[in-house]
């Protein structure tokens, strides 16, 4: 069966190798390059960073529709699963097979696009930050376990849906619907927020400085010095009524009135350092979410299909 | 060696027909003393026919005394039919030419001849069935 | 020992019932010919011997034990579905390979002789074979774990003439030398009537007629005779089907005693007529079986 299920995944794995060499060819090729704009023209560089980790996201969707749907939806769509079915082994070795194989080189495949993303995105590390929403899921151990999850979500719809376009549409819905759902819900509370207090920007003094640079803001919040949040009408007000408006017109001077009056910013946020617990949290979750969908395909072929 | 065919269409059981036809082939002389007759798989092989029903004939050929069947080695002819048909057949030949001719002066028309003896001809087998 | 038995097994898709009160008992070594117009049932029923459905109700035995529970089970019964279902991108070679690999008792001599003498090319690709080449390609993958059931659906039903012949030349040649229990469907009787020697006429998801084939045509008979009223027949004969004209009435009887009433003219029937005539009668909800198994 081993030997089957690696004839019948031939193509696909040949074509993810073909990707992976494309992907890591164009990423040393441009390594140079980012850590030179790195060094003088910092929004360009990023930018790049955030172009390919938003292409990158879209790996593990296409591994679902692609690898995950055609797996069992082709088999029962030509009728090739009564040919199978009614070999000496079993359905659920067969199904068993055809994941691990799939599983495998889904696994090969992620963790080298995450390992060559790291790498390649080191020199603008230090002034972005990995734990942002753009770049945290195309990094780390999260990837693989989304892509195992597209696999496992990609092998139930096949099975349910029993057609492979139907399937693969429905893996790339879900698998968004799901990806992003937990990044803007779940994620943020994985982990308790760390809370900062840093002095107010409300004049772009402190752009540039450390701070919570490097982290995941949460929210951002100026409040007065007892602890008020304060809208921008408010700030206008206390300014006006403690600040000389004749004297402290500049700029710097405002400011520093700001600050005598102890307005003062108050930031909700996810240090750098949070970043490998939030992520084995969520590679744990949604390998949860794989074993589940795994369980559901064996169930569906063994109790549901002809 | 013989080669059979079936013709679904004649009425007559398939396993008869390949009796019939070794009979025939015995009486034109084309199978002789000592030939072998096609193995069963040979024949289901060629013709697309029930296995059995190729037992079958070749049972009643042995039940007839006219082959044999050696085991490990295949079926083969133990008697000819060239110079039976005439001699044993003669006496039932003129009985059946003698009633024609009274069925004839009965006024019977052919078709009326062959219901008749169709009919007479199932009873008895019946008969010997029950 | 029984090749297939079912009791009183049915099987239900929501509110339909494909196939229902299906009691039937299949000697082993026999050729079954499994008859009935298209959604009678004949698929379903296959693919509950094979274990690719689960009953509904009643209960299913092949080969003494329960369809598709497990390697072994699998391993005994050789399976070819409907259109003969193959991997199109692999080649002749793999498939027997897949056969090779997948099913421990694999008879290589008798496979890779047959795709010799058939004259396929091992390295064809399944997907660029004839309609012919594929039902010989999935008829040896089928036979090549040299199962003690074979199932065949519908095996013939889209192949021309020639190809049928082969086809069927080719079964009853494994048949006469390996000797599996051979079920096949066919909606068509004339060769049903060539190689079958046990017969399973469905309709409607019902058993109507089941028997070995020589024992039906034996034990029926077409009277002919003068119009009359059927309830003065006699207690050893079952009637199956009448028909009146104004002056004459046809009956199909079921009778194993010879017909002594003089005003009758009595033929036999051929398989064909038999089959139409049990498949017309109209549907009981109570198993079918009283008149339907003829007693052997």
């Amino acid at each position: 069966m081993t030997w089957l299920a690696w004839r019948q995944f031939r193509a696909n794995a040949a074509l993810a190798a073909l990707a992976t060499v494309a992907v890591v060819v164009v990423l040393l090729a441009t390594r140079d390059r980012i850590a030179e704009l790195a060094g003088q023209d910092l929004p360009t560089g990023y930018k790049s960073l955030q172009l390919l980790g938003t292409a990158l996201i879209g790996t593990p969707a296409v591994i679902g529709a692609f690898w995950g749907a055609p797996l069992l939806a082709r088999e029962l769509e030509m009728g090739t699963h009564r040919l199978a079915w009614t070999q000496s082994i079993t359905r659920h070795r067969w199904l068993a097979t055809k994941l691990a194989v799939a599983g495998l080189c889904t696994v090969i495949v992620t963790a080298v696009f995450s390992l060559v993303f790291t790498w390649w995105s080191q020199p603008l590390d230090h002034f972005g930050n990995r734990i942002g929403t753009a770049n945290f899921g195309q990094r780390g151990i999260a990837p693989i376990a989304y892509a195992l999850f597209a696999l496992a979500l990609g092998t139930l719809a096949g099975a349910v849906l029993r057609r492979t376009l139907p399937a693969m549409a429905t893996t790339l819905v879900g698998f968004f619907l799901v990806r992003f759902t937990f990044q803007l819900v779940v994620r943020p509370h994985l982990l308790a927020p760390d809370t900062a207090t840093l002095p107010n920007n409300l004049f772009g003094q402190r752009e540039g400085q450390p701070g919570v640079s490097g982290g995941w803001i949460m929210s951002s919040k100026t409040v007065d010095a007892a602890g008020h949040a304060l809208t921008n009408t408010q700030i206008d007000q206390r300014l006006a009524a403690g600040c000389d408006a004749r004297r402290e017109t500049a700029i710097g001077e405002l400011a520093r009135c700001a600050d005598r009056l102890g307005i003062h910013d108050v930031v909700k946020w996810h240090p750098a350092d949070h970043f490998w617990p939030l992520q084995a949290g969520e590679t744990a979750i949604f390998l949860a979410f794989t074993a589940a969908l795994a369980v559901g395909s064996f169930w569906w072929i063994r109790h549901r299909t002809a | 060696m013989i080669e059979f065919r079936i013709d679904p269409r004649s009425g007559v059981a398939p396993y008869r027909q390949l009796v019939q036809q070794v009979r025939q082939a015995l009486r034109l002389g084309l199978l002789h003393e000592g030939d072998q007759l096609p193995t069963v798989k040979d024949v289901v092989a060629q013709v697309a026919i029930n296995p059995n029903t190729v037992l079958k004939a070749y049972r009643e050929l042995e039940h007839e005394g006219l082959v044999a069947g050696r085991p490990g080695r295949g079926t083969f002819v133990t008697r000819s039919l060239a110079d039976e048909s005439l001699a044993a057949h003669q006496a039932l030949r003129g009985d059946l030419a003698r009633w024609l001719g009274k069925a004839r002066q009965a006024g019977l028309d052919d078709d009326s001849i062959a219901a008749l003896f169709e009919s007479t001809f199932r009873a008895t087998a019946d008969e010997d069935v029950a | 020992m029984t090749a297939l038995a079912t009791d009183d097994v049915g099987k239900r898709y929501g509110r339909r019932w494909a196939l229902r009160n299906c009691t039937l008992e299949v000697p082993e070594g026999r050729v079954v010919g499994l008859v009935g117009a298209n959604g009678a049932g004949k698929t379903t029923l296959l693919h509950l011997a094979v274990g690719l459905l689960e009953p509904s109700e009643g209960a299913i035995t092949v080969l003494g034990g329960r369809p598709g529970a497990g390697a072994d089970q699998l391993a005994r019964v050789g399976f070819l579905a409907q259109d003969a279902p193959v991997y199109p991108s692999l080649t002749v070679g793999e498939h027997l390979r897949l056969g090779r690999q997948l099913n421990p008792r694999w008879d290589r001599d008798l496979t890779d002789g047959r795709i010799a003498r058939l004259g396929l090319d091992l390295g064809q690709r399944a997907g660029k074979l004839s309609g012919g080449q594929r039902s010989q390609l999935a008829l040896t993958l089928a036979m090549g774990k040299r199962p003690e059931l074979l199932v065949l659906d519908e095996p013939v039903s889209s192949l021309d003439p020639l190809a049928r012949r082969e086809f069927l030349g080719d079964l009853m040649e494994l048949v006469a030398e390996h000797g599996p229990t051979v079920v096949l469907s066919s909606h068509l009787l004339s060769d049903v009537e060539r190689v079958c020697d046990h017969l399973v006429v469905l309709a409607q998801g019902q058993v109507r007629l089941e028997g070995p084939v020589d024992e039906l045509l034996a034990s029926h008979r077409v009277l002919t005779g003068p119009r009359r009223d059927t309830r003065s027949l006699p207690s050893g004969q079952h009637l199956v089907q009448e028909s009146h004209t104004d002056r004459q009435t046809t009956l199909l009887v079921r009778t194993t005693e010879p017909i002594l009433d003089p005003r009758w003219t009595v033929a036999d029937i051929g398989l064909e007529e038999l089959v139409l005539a049990y498949m017309s009668r109209p549907a009981t909800d109570g198993p079918a079986a009283e008149l339907a198994a003829v007693p052997s």
